[in-house]
């Protein structure tokens, strides 16, 4: 029967197998166009701008929200970036401030600084450990951490009884003040931080892993992967990291302000989003997160050093959120 | 079939149901060290089913599993894997973004480590793509950029390096082009030669024909029969044991639409789907059911969606004489759609049957403004609830809690209710229980014959033959043969489908 093979089994996928010549597309330029533009701006138009007092600044401010957006990253990375349905963790930003408020509570009360900071960030880790078992449960993430989200804010409150918690003291004087080669406590920390993520998220199988379980979780399945597995560690590393982020923003302010986790919740989730733009793989990575870190660290100081009331700041925020979003989904739809 | 001292695994008594419907009774499945062993039956007779039980994606509710002699539980992927069982699933179950070596290695030991050198496994990667598929494959690529039969190869060099006991092979063949099956009927061969247990799916009788050492039949999730082409069994004889002896369900005894009904409504020009669907030309005329039948993997699983303006296409599809871009264009211009996936795609499942009904004809059965008219969508429900014999007879029960057949008449009800006159049905009683389904055979018949004009892509062939006035056979993207009502038989439109041509003089019936 074989012998009388009519053409009717010419294969109409056969037209289409070969590797696609794989060249970054016009899209994918209109992201680091728009980077390069708008520190061209900032250099020529303030003077200051590219000072090294300046650069450390930037650099100091990038570490509490880079640092947070290592964990958020990491938790996209294996929970997948359908923001939807996707890995996220909402509650973040809430947890950096609990963490503060307790860091700030112990000292004041005379822990020593470094123990103040640890109770921070265990408090910040058992929220993180809520998160990770309800994903693991099946909890959608976006309502589950939105729900702790809630509950931290408020214990933050509770704790501090809506007051600014003014923290003193030889520790966090020295964690604010003190540089080492050049480069202050917390760029350094942040520099640790995208190091080790790094490192673990693009050189072990773990991380390998971990993206393959936040891309296609049945594939991992099928690949005797258990999703769960690197998905409750994400939610907990996330929410350590922010625990640690909220105690650096005690030590820069000097003091715990009540509310600010709510505030810096965006600039996390934009700054992890955001390293997509730096990524070959177009997906979430460590170290694009830290420099997207870098970026939005010096945007909101470049504003201010060109006199753009701060009224204005959250809209060119805005702005580049959608800018990133354009670039990688047009990028995405050329690929595909 | 002789049970050899060398049985490498012995599936007995097996017994799978989900809810109340049994997919699986007492299903045995024997297969002895290197060995090709096929295993066919019609779509829905219950061989993913079987496979997924056996390759840990499913628990079995009863039955045994014997592997090497020894009694296994497999409850879980790993355990499968574990104990040397390997499957090379038909869905790619693949990470996009991931490149070709971190997929090929991934959960293996080959990908652990703290300092993966990625040059280092991508070289290993390719040699390893190479050594067991003979193929070249860039290791460096993602996934994603590759064709499918490209990724492919690397779930066929991932199966082949875990040096399994038993191999599984679904479907392998539909995503590659002649000479890829060769080469793939190489490596089968090649480990078949080294005591590998291989079972074989496959819709293609020809192939199995040439791969195969012995053939396991199943039909509506029994075994029937085990047949060999070695021994002489032609494939006349395993498409006997596919079909087996049909009862008709076809009690309504249609009327076939006699006289020529004037301009097509519907009309197909050169339509086609990267990659699944190549050239397609038809047309549909008032008061005529057409049907396209194919084997899964024929591109029939896309075609509703295409015509219908819910996929892109080249080519036109033409409704009433203007072209279908998409899927609010295809229903403002009175066509209906009945998708395949109805939970998915069809059903609004936590509204009620009235809301159900009404959705598609809320500005007929509304008032001015906009405004919604409870009553008048009442009226219309209880009557389609009524004709179509919809249970329970409650037009506000919610949809959820209907059975599948009754959530499928509620579907063809909205368009009832609407008055459309131009239907694609996708599988209209897939998951359908037998009552349902000659209420919703009933239905269409009526319609076609008040002058509505019908295009039901199906891959059960009872239904075909039983329902349609022409019957239009998908092999591999193209329509290879048109059947008029009267020459169309379940066995003719298998031969077809199966290996492309018919049994003799494979052009004769070809009159499109």
């Amino acid at each position: 029967m074989s012998s009388t093979l009519t053409p009717v089994s010419q294969d109409p996928v056969s037209a289409e197998r070969s590797v696609r010549t794989r060249k970054p597309s016009f899209a994918a330029w209109i992201g680091y166009a728009g980077i390069a533009a708008v520190l061209l701006l900032f250099i020529f138009g303030s003077p200051y701008f590219l000072t090294a007092s300046n650069i450390l600044t930037i650099l100091t401010q990038a570490s509490v929200f880079g640092i947070a957006g290592v964990g958020l990253a990491i938790v996209i990375i294996a929970g997948g970036d359908d923001v939807l349905n996707g890995g996220i963790d909402l509650s973040t930003g809430a947890v950096a401030g609990l963490s503060g408020t307790v860091t700030a509570l112990a000292a004041a009360s005379g822990t020593p600084g470094f123990l103040a900071v640890l109770y921070g960030v265990l408090v910040a880790t058992a929220i993180g450990i809520i998160n990770g078992i309800s994903v693991t449960l099946g909890l959608r993430p976006l309502l589950a951490t939105l729900a702790t989200m809630g509950v931290a804010a408020s214990l933050e409150l509770v704790f501090s009884q809506n007051l600014k918690i003014a923290v003193t003291g030889g520790f966090f004087e020295a964690a604010r003040s003190s540089v080492f080669l050049g480069l202050p406590l917390a760029a350094w920390l942040m520099v640790l931080v995208g190091a080790v993520g790094w490192w673990v998220y693009s050189k072990t199988s773990w991380g390998v892993n971990s993206y393959a379980v936040g891309q296609n979780p049945t594939a991992a399945r099928v690949a005797g992967l258990d999703p769960r597995k690197y998905r409750l560690v994400s939610y907990v590393l996330s929410s350590a990291l922010a625990g640690i982020a909220g105690t650096l923003l005690v030590a820069r302010l000097s003091a715990a302000v009540p509310g600010i986790g709510t505030q810096i919740l965006l600039d996390i989730i934009l700054v992890a989003y955001m390293s997509m733009i730096f990524s070959r793989r177009r997906l979430v990575s460590v170290v694009g997160t830290i420099l997207a870190a870098i970026f939005v660290a010096a945007l909101d100081n470049g504003l201010t050093l060109l006199g753009v009331a701060s009224q204005w700041v959250g809209a060119a925020k805005g702005l580049l959120i959608l800018l990133v979003l354009a670039s990688v989904t047009l990028r995405g739809r050329n690929n595909r | 079939m002789t049970t050899g001292s060398n049985e490498l695994l012995n599936m007995r008594g097996i017994n799978k149901s989900f809810g109340t419907v049994s997919v699986l009774e007492k299903v045995e499945l024997k297969l002895r060290a290197g060995e090709v062993l096929g295993l066919v039956g019609e779509n829905g007779a219950g061989k993913s089913t079987l496979i997924k039980i056996l390759t840990g994606l499913y628990t079995l509710d009863s039955g045994e599993i014997e592997l090497a002699g020894k009694v296994v539980s497999i409850r879980r992927p790993a355990d499968a894997e574990a104990l040397g069982i390997e499957v090379i699933h038909q869905d790619r179950h693949l990470a996009g973004r991931l490149t070709v070596a971190e997929q090929l290695y991934l959960g293996t030991s080959k990908s652990a480590g703290l300092w993966r050198n990625e040059r280092k496994v991508q070289a290993a990667a390719r040699a390893d793509i190479l050594r067991t598929t003979g193929q070249e494959l860039d290791a460096a690529a993602f996934v994603d950029e590759l064709s499918v039969a490209q990724q492919q190869l690397i779930q066929i060099a991932r199966a082949v390096l875990a040096e399994p006991k038993v191999l599984i092979l679904d479907e392998p063949t539909a995503p590659l082009a002649n000479e890829e099956v060769e080469q793939l009927f190489g490596t089968v061969r090649h480990l078949r030669d080294q005591g590998v247990g291989i079972i074989f799916i496959s819709h293609y009788l020809q192939e199995l024909q040439s791969i195969t050492d012995r053939i396991t039949v199943l039909r509506n999730g029994k075994n029937v029969g085990d047949a060999s082409f070695a021994a002489g069994d032609s494939i006349e004889d395993v498409i006997g044991l596919m079909l087996g002896n049909q009862v008709n369900e076809f009690s309504h005894q249609r009327t076939q639409a006699s006289t020529n009904t004037g301009d097509p409504v519907l009309e197909l020009a050169e339509l086609s789907v990267h990659g699944k669907l190549n050239g397609i030309n038809l047309t549909v005329a008032p008061g005529e059911i057409v049907a396209v039948t194919g084997l899964l993997g024929s591109g029939i699983e896309v075609l509703a969606d295409a015509v219908t303006g819910n996929l892109a296409h080249t080519g036109s599809a033409l409704l009433h004489g203007k072209a279908v871009t998409s899927a609010a264009g295809f229903v403002s211009r009175s066509g209906a759609y009945v998708p395949s996936n109805r939970h998915h795609d069809g059903i609004f499942l936590r509204n009620t049957v009235r809301e159900n009904i009404a959705a598609a004809s809320l500005h007929k059965l509304g008032r001015h403004l906009g405004l919604l008219d409870p009553r008048k969508e009442r009226e219309v429900s209880k009557e389609l609830v009524q004709r179509l014999d919809i249970r329970p007879a409650n037009v506000e029960a919610i949809a959820s809690g209907l059975s599948g057949g009754n959530q499928q008449k509620s579907v063809l009800a909205r368009w009832l209710a609407k008055g459309s006159d131009v239907l694609v049905l996708d599988q209209p009683t897939s998951g359908v229980d037998v009552g349902s389904r000659a209420h919703i055979y009933a239905q269409i018949s009526q319609l076609a014959q008040d002058g509505a004009a019908a295009l039901v892509v199906s891959v059960d062939l009872e239904e075909v033959v039983g329902l349609a006035d022409r019957v239009l056979v998908l092999y591999r993207g193209r329509i290879i043969a048109e059947l008029p009502a009267g020459q169309a038989s379940t066995e003719k439109i298998l031969q077809l489908a199966s290996s492309g041509q018919a049994a003799q003089n494979p052009l004769e019936e070809v009159n499109a």
